[in-house]
Parts: structure tokens; sequence; C-alpha cells
């Protein structure tokens, strides 16, 4: 991987890992990433990745990103997740014009948006902006969130737009009852009549022009969102976990019907030989690929359709590898595995929730298809993330 | 008291009515880990304990084949329920195959009709190996163990048990007894908080000290080889087990198809259908497999028998999540949701894995078993 990361972001990262896994029970408990954990993150400058450097963020490079993000799903998976979350909607800012973007950053740089994008809420024009009403599921953060990226239409009119609205106009509707994930604050959040400026709006295409603040070549990545590069190192982190834990239990287990301990059998060998080579070739093709697209990126070249796909594909082979992996560590440490006191009992429940969400779900492995063969992608969002070719940074 | 007989159709439409009564509560008490104790006692005023035990002994006489339906339906409400009532359906069953052979084992059965007496197993945990210590006594032995996965304990009468005893002789011996387990020095912990099946009550039992009087022991067998008994077991057991399975899978299929007029338009959505239900078919064909072979008691206990049930456990199961899986895919990002009722199928069916025999092991004996080795390899031990 031939990219200049920033490792003292990453070692920063690191160092909270022990407390935020002191903090993981109490996260899975109230459904929520603890307030101690966030301020930690916050002051380690981890919330404002992606945030522009003339706004006062860092404005790292996407590998960084993703190893950061990778770091911190190692210790949980539920903060490594609000990570990207708090840092992906910082992307859709880019479309915002100037006047936008600044009063969503007026009180510094390190603004959390929590994003809710299905279905599209209503937005009814009136003089200046819309009226915008509507009730989202799935909005990751949303109690510590400052605003909402939301997806809206308006009747009668084609095509949609993304609109930001401030904390004080949502209300958080106490949903987040699930199988995993379950500290990622994914509740469902409603908006009645909230008016929204034009300028907090932008128009959601494949192309577009960037606010002055963000020019630089971050904001030109192929990616609509955080799909491509800082979803699927959660699942990759939680995979990892599960794997530590296995190497563990394998170290003191003797199963059932055996004298002889886990480490010892050879069908437990294979599956964590199986599960390292799937885990770490995936993790391979999925940091090289990203490094590739930002080269590319950095030096002012346009990724192609194909560049795009393949993308994705390195994302969803990540997210799909993980779950490969978990699974081939979870069956072998057999029923240590089952009870809610293991690790791996937990890695389980998350990694085959987070393997569903759409931009990295098994589906997404037939868009990279339909791209490569031809064919209109079925999902469409893929292949956006294009500035004007004018504005390409050089 | 006899047990009220009935015919197939019968227990069928019993299995439906008491589904539908189990159905609402299954959420609940997956959320607090609670025994589906309420259920037990229904299921106790309809004599279902007993449902099993021969016509001629005063019980349900229902086929083995019958009840392995009965529990894939209640499979389909609630798998807790119908995998903890597995769990005594299968000693019992194991118990008719043997009264059947004309072993003394009659007055426990007529027990079981009169007072719909609770069978609890030690499930697999025991197995080949036994787990727990038996010491020599004046007229028995002192019992020390720790049982696992003893599912039904909550509300549980007599515990089929084991324990090891060093026999100067013969070496490691396994004995089998039962124990009742509101007896002094048997104690149910709290331990099942798990992944899946959260409802059964599957909690540790830990027996201190317990006296078992010799003539209380039904079965010595050596520690550790395959032993013919384990051939009857299987045979009988697997397919009401994994019937439960069958079940869950059945109801998580039907929650899919109920949820996906949303995703009608999205040109996957048939593919995932499709892929969905062949996995469900294969599921339900190795159930329908394993129900043949065992015929209804009237099968060879050899090792070629206990192998093709074991065979197309690990594909039943294997088929049962991939159907739970698809299931999940086919809804999309509300299936995590806990009100959809999705997830709790999703963690119940990864239970159909812990079974013996667990896949691998299986791979292992049915492997051997083609080469002309011993079904166990005692080399791995």
């Amino acid at each position: 991987m031939n990219c200049q990361i920033d490792t003292e972001l990453i070692a920063a990262a690191s160092s909270l890992g022990p407390m935020i896994a002191e903090n993981s029970a109490v996260g899975e408990q109230s459904r929520r990433v603890p307030a101690v954990v966030m301020k930690a993150m916050k002051e380690a400058g981890l919330i404002r990745m992606v945030t522009p450097k003339s706004l006062g963020g860092l404005e790292v490079d996407p590998v960084t990103c993703a190893r950061v993000v990778e770091e911190v799903s190692r210790f949980d998976s539920a903060t490594g997740w609000t990570l990207q979350a708090a840092n992906s909607g910082d992307f859709y800012c880019a479309r915002l014009p100037d006047e936008g973007a600044q009063e969503i950053y007026a009180n510094g740089p390190d603004v959390m948006i929590a994003l809710a994008v299905h279905p599209p809420m209503e937005a009814i024009p009136v003089a200046g902006g819309y009226r915008v009403s509507g009730q989202n599921p799935l909005s990751s953060n949303i109690s510590d969130a400052d605003w909402l990226m939301t997806l809206v239409q308006s009747p009668g009119v084609e095509g949609l737009r993304g609109a930001f609205i401030p904390k004080q106009d949502l209300t958080v509707v106490d949903t987040w009852y699930t199988m995993g994930m379950r500290g990622t604050d994914s509740n469902d959040v409603a908006v009645k009549e909230a008016f929204v400026p034009t300028a907090r709006t932008w128009p959601l295409e494949p192309v577009f022009e960037p606010g002055s603040h963000f020019r630089g070549p971050l904001y030109a990545y192929p990616s609509l969102g955080e799909g491509i590069f800082i979803l699927a190192p959660v699942g990759l982190g939680i995979a990892t976990q599960a794997i530590d834990e296995f190497k563990r239990l394998a170290q003191g287990k003797t199963p059932f019907m055996s004298a002889t301990s886990l480490r010892e059998r050879p069908v437990a060998q294979l599956a964590l030989g199986k599960a390292e080579g799937v885990l770490c070739s995936a993790r391979s093709f999925f940091y090289e690929t990203v490094a590739e697209a930002w080269a590319r990126t950095a030096a002012g070249q346009a990724s192609t359709k194909e560049e795009k796909a393949k993308l994705m594909l390195a994302a969803v082979h990540l997210m799909q590898s993980s779950v490969e992996a978990v699974d081939y560590v979870s069956t072998v440490a057999g029923t240590s595995g089952i009870y809610t006191r293991s690790p791996m009992e937990r890695a389980f429940r998350d990694i085959h929730t987070v393997r569903h969400h759409g931009w990295v779900s098994e589906s997404r492995y037939g868009t990279y298809s339909q791209v490569i063969l031809g064919l209109e992608p079925d999902f469409p969002v893929a292949t956006f993330g294009e500035f004007a070719e004018a504005d390409y940074p050089l | 008291m006899t047990t009220a007989t009935r015919s197939q159709s019968d227990w069928l439409a019993l299995a439906h009515d008491l589904g539908n009564e189990f159905a609402p509560r299954a959420a609940a008490h997956d959320a607090d880990d609670s025994f589906v104790a309420e259920n037990y006692d229904i299921l106790k005023t309809h004599h279902i304990f007993s449902a099993l035990v021969p016509q001629a002994l005063g019980g349900g006489g229902a086929s083995h084949a019958h009840m392995c339906e009965f529990l894939r339906i209640i499979g389909q409400s609630c798998g807790s329920t119908a995998l903890a009532l597995s769990m005594h359906m299968h000693v019992l069953a194991a118990t008719v195959w043997q009264w059947r052979q004309g072993h003394p084992v009659e007055s426990l059965l007529k027990r079981i009709v009169q007072e719909q007496v609770v069978l609890i197993s030690r499930g697999g945990s025991d197995w080949l190996d036994s787990s727990g210590t038996a010491e020599k006594v004046e007229g028995g032995y002192r019992i020390t163990a720790r049982k696992v996965f003893v599912s039904g304990c909550p509300k549980g009468d007599l515990l089929m048990a084991s324990a090891v005893y060093n026999d100067s002789e013969d070496g490691p011996t396994v004995l089998h007894f039962p124990i009742a387990l509101g007896d002094e020095g048997v104690t149910i912990t709290d331990t099942w908080h798990t992944l899946g099946m959260r409802s059964t009550g599957s909690h540790d039992v830990v027996i201190a000290g317990m006296f078992v009087p010799e003539n209380a022991v039904e079965l010595r067998r050596s520690h550790g080889p395959w032993h013919p008994f384990f051939n009857v077991v299987t045979t009988v057991a697997l397919p009401l087990i994994m019937a439960v399975y069958v079940g869950v899978a059945e109801s998580a299929h039907a929650l899919a198809l109920e949820r996906v007029h949303r995703k009608q338009g999205d040109p996957q959505t048939a593919y995932l259908i499709g892929e969905m239900t062949n996995a469900l078919v294969t599921a339900q064909m190795a159930l329908q497999g394993m129900i043949t072979i065992s015929n209804n008691y009237e099968f060879e206990p050899v090792d070629a028998t206990a192998n093709a049930i074991v065979i197309r456990k690990t594909i039943l199961a294997r088929a049962a999540i991939a159907t739970v899986e698809k299931a999940m895919e086919v809804i999309g990002g509300s299936s995590f949701y806990r009100n959809v009722g999705l997830e709790r199928l999703f963690r119940d069916v990864q239970g159909g894995l812990y079974h013996p025999l667990h896949e691998k092991r299986q791979h292992l004996f049915t492997g051997r078993l083609a080469l002309g080795l011993d079904p166990v390899d005692s080399s791995l031990r």
C-alpha cells in the first residue's frame, strides 16, 4: 500500500482502545456509545477526520480514516460504527453552498451529523427553502447528533435532494431494539414541518460542484458517502475481535468428547487458518483498492465507473469476508461462544447485523457485475461522487 | 388416568392451537431469558408429556413421526418451547423403544402418564464421555457433577443423568441413572444467558454428593467409545430435535413472504426468495429422510443407521440457517429489529449446529465408517 498515512492518528485511536473496551458493555446495554468515549474521541481528533482543514478539521486521507475506524472497531463494534457515521456526514457537506456548510460548522469542527436516507422525507417548497416532514429509521448516533442529513423529495418533482436539519427540529423515536450493533443508537428520527433553507440542501446527482472549503482531493474521492471506505472496516474490526477471542479460547479450552485442547485439534487449526486467510486477503484487497483510488484522486484524475465499481467490490468483499471469518471461528468455538459472557457471542450478532447495510450487503457483488457488464446498476449511487470536470483538483 | 388418544390430524390441529397460544409470549420470554413455564403448564393440561407413551399403557399413542410434526409446528411459533419439549420427547422416545424391546421400563412410562412427569436430558453435553464423578459407597454411589444444557430444568422432574466411575477392573465406566430434580443435593443455577433459544431454561445443574442406589443404575458402558445404545438414541432423538429447527426456518420463510410486498419492485427479490425456498425445502427433505429412517422405532440399531441420521442432521442444520439468513436478506434492514421477530429466529436457528454430532465430528464419523474404521477416533481423545 503506497500511501502516506497518518500513523500518529492511528496510534491515538489505538491508545483509546482499553477505555473503549471497558465501556463496551455499558454502550451495549444503554444502546448508545457512552459520553466518556465520545468525549475522548473528540479530544483525539477522531470526529473531525473528514472536516475540512479550513474549518478546523484534519481532512485526512481515506486510508487513514479507514485504519482509524478499523482500529476502534477492534475494541468495540458500536464505537467503530459511531465513528464512521460521525465522519461520513461531513462528505455530504461538500455538496452544499458555502453559506450552508458554514452554518453547520459554526460551532467548530467536531460536528456530529447523523444520516437517515430512506424513505425520502417530504419537502414542500416555500419561500427561501422547504418545509420538511417525515420519519426515517436507522439514524445512527441520532441522540448525539448536532445535525441530521436526510434525503427529501418534493411532490411532483423528479429526483431527490439532501437536506441538513438541526437538532432542535428533530424528534428521536426510541426504536433501536435489535439483534446486534445495539450501542449505535440507530433510532428513528422524526421531523415535522421543519424549515430548511435552500442553502442547506443539495441535489442528489452524480456530479457536483464542491463548496469552497471542500476543494481538497478528499472530497473528490470517488464515493457519494462513507459506504465506500469507512463502513466495511467496522466488519473487519468485529472479525478481528472474534479471531482474537478464538485464539484465547483455543489456548485454554478442552472441547467435550475430547481429551485434547482445542488448539491441538485439526478442525480448530483449519478454522483459524481459513478465517485469517479470508480476512487478511480481503483486507489487503480493500486497502490496496482504497489507496489506488486515493492516488488517482490526489493526482487530479477522475475515476471511471469501473474503478468506482471496484471500490465497491473491495468494500463489500471485506464485509462479507468478515462475516465468513466470524462464522469459521464461532462454529468451532462451540458452545463456549454462545453465552452472552463471551465476546464471540456479541461479535456473531454484530457481524450478522452490519452485513446487511445496503452499501456492503451481498447484493452489491451483483451491482459490481452490472457495472462491469455494461448494465445500469441497481444501486446507482455506487458510481456517484465526481466533481464537475472543471473543478477537479490538480 | 389415561392420555386422550388422537389421530394424526388431531395432533397437528392441537399443535397449531397450542402454537397460536405460545406465539404471543415468545418475544417477551426471549427478551428476559425467562423459561416458558406457563407453556409447560398448558402442555401438561393437554397430557402432551405422555403423548408418545403407547396406548396400551394409557398414553397418547402418538407415533414418532406424529411427534416430529408436532414439534415442527410448535417450533414455528416458539422455538424455545419446542426445543425444551423435544428434550423430554427424545428421552421418552428412547424409553418407548426400550419398552418395545421388552426392557423393564413400563413403570416409568405409566408414571409419566399418571403424573405428567417431565424428563430432563443432560443434553448432548455428556454424550460419550459423560461428566462428573461417581464414587463408590455402600449400597450405591455418591455423585458429584455439573451438568450443562439441561433444557427444561425449571419445570423438570427427572434428570436422566450419568457420571464416570473408575472401576478397578473395567476402568472408567459411565453409569446412567435418573435423579429427581427436587432432591437435596441438586441445584439449578442461573446460567442460561445465550445467543439463542433463550427461553429453554437450559441452565447448569449442580449435583453435590447425591446418593444414587446401585439398583437405580440403568446402564453401564465404557467411557469414550461409541456404544450401540447411541445408535438408538441418535435415531430416535435427532428427528425430534431437528424438527424444531425446520419449524423455525418455516416461520422465517413465511415472515419474509409476508413482508416482501415492500420489495416487489426490486429485481433481486425473486432470486432471493428462490434461494430461501430451496434452502427450506432442503431442510424439510432432510427431516423427512430422518423420519423415514427412524420408521416409528422400526429400525436396525447399527452404526450405519446412526450415520444416515447424523448426515441428514448436519444438512438440515445448515439448510435451516441458510433459510433464515436468506429471509433476512429478503426483508433487508428491518430484519434487525426485534419487534419484527426475524432476528430471534436467526439467533434460535443457530442452535441446530450444537446438538451432537457437531458438524466436523459428523464428517469424521461418516468418513471413518466409510473407511471401515471405528466411527469415533480414539487417538484424538
